[in-house]
């Protein structure tokens, strides 16, 4: 079954917006301000969201590196002609973006500068939607600013 | 020394790519680097590496020690043990996973 959203278009357009939706996170709530902890009430959710916005984007580029698929689903099935041992990356794998760093081949291109953001980045988890804790502020902002070099790095690649 | 050999360009040229230079590492051979050089800072505690793109270390690292850190100070500590440990080599370290036991 194909999934829903699988083409080279939505992904990176989703990208950019779960991104852009992460930056708005960081800003000061305006609902219960005088809330205990109120400032880093959104930090979670920050950190979450801006994962999506790098996810996104890697699997844009990997289907451009494939030509002519349009959709991951061809890719992944382009990848496995030649390693059937391919994860699925249309499913819980795609989530794993160590993994898609490896598949993209992206970390072959890395300058230090580009090391230091995705290590800013990689702790990422899709489960962090389960995770009651709050976030540190100091982390999430750190997070988002490394998400949104990396997405713009990765932009200008595609 | 680096050990990594250049790995032969095979596929197209595309003008949109930054030429970097995409060397090829001994996996086995840096993760042990590596693991043996963090041994004697951190002599019990979780010290795991994956192998990431052309043989490069995706390394974690789990301790005490980092309770209460923020990311920042994580990844400075880290970068810095690295370098010095291995000098050059720390290069094969592509990415570093630093956890606190509080992050658990």
């Amino acid at each position: 079954m194909v999934p829903e959203f699988d083409g080279l278009t939505s992904f990176r357009k989703s990208g950019m917006q779960r991104l852009r939706d992460a930056e708005h996170m960081l800003n000061p709530p305006t609902i219960d301000t005088q809330e205990q902890g109120a400032s880093a009430r959104h930090m979670r959710g920050a950190m979450y969201l801006c994962g999506y916005g790098v996810e996104c984007l890697l699997k844009a580029y990997l289907i451009t590196q494939h030509p002519p698929s349009q959709r991951l689903s061809e890719v992944l099935g382009e990848l496995r002609k030649t390693d059937p041992n391919v994860r699925d990356i249309c499913g819980e794998a795609g989530h794993d973006l160590r993994y898609l760093l490896v598949l993209t081949k992206l970390e072959g291109q890395m300058n230090k500068e580009r090391e230091g953001q995705m290590n800013r980045y990689a702790k990422w988890r899709s489960s962090w939607r389960y995770d009651p804790k709050p976030a540190r502020e100091d982390d999430a902002k750190e997070m988002v600013q490394a998400a949104r070099a990396l997405v713009n790095w990765i932009i200008s690649l595609i | 020394m680096l050990t990594g050999t250049r790995s032969r360009h095979t596929e197209p040229w595309n003008p949109k790519k930054i030429n970097m230079p995409d060397i090829t590492f001994n996996y086995d051979q840096e993760a042990e680097r590596v693991v043996n050089a963090l041994r004697t800072e951190f002599p019990t505690d979780t010290i795991d590496t994956t192998e990431g793109y052309n043989g490069r270390v995706h390394l974690k690292v789990v301790s005490r020690r980092f309770n209460g850190w923020n990311e920042a100070q994580k990844q400075a500590f880290i970068g810095e043990l690295l370098r010095d440990k291995l000098g050059p080599n720390a290069q094969a370290v592509s990415l570093a996973l630093v956890y606190g036991t509080d992050e658990l």
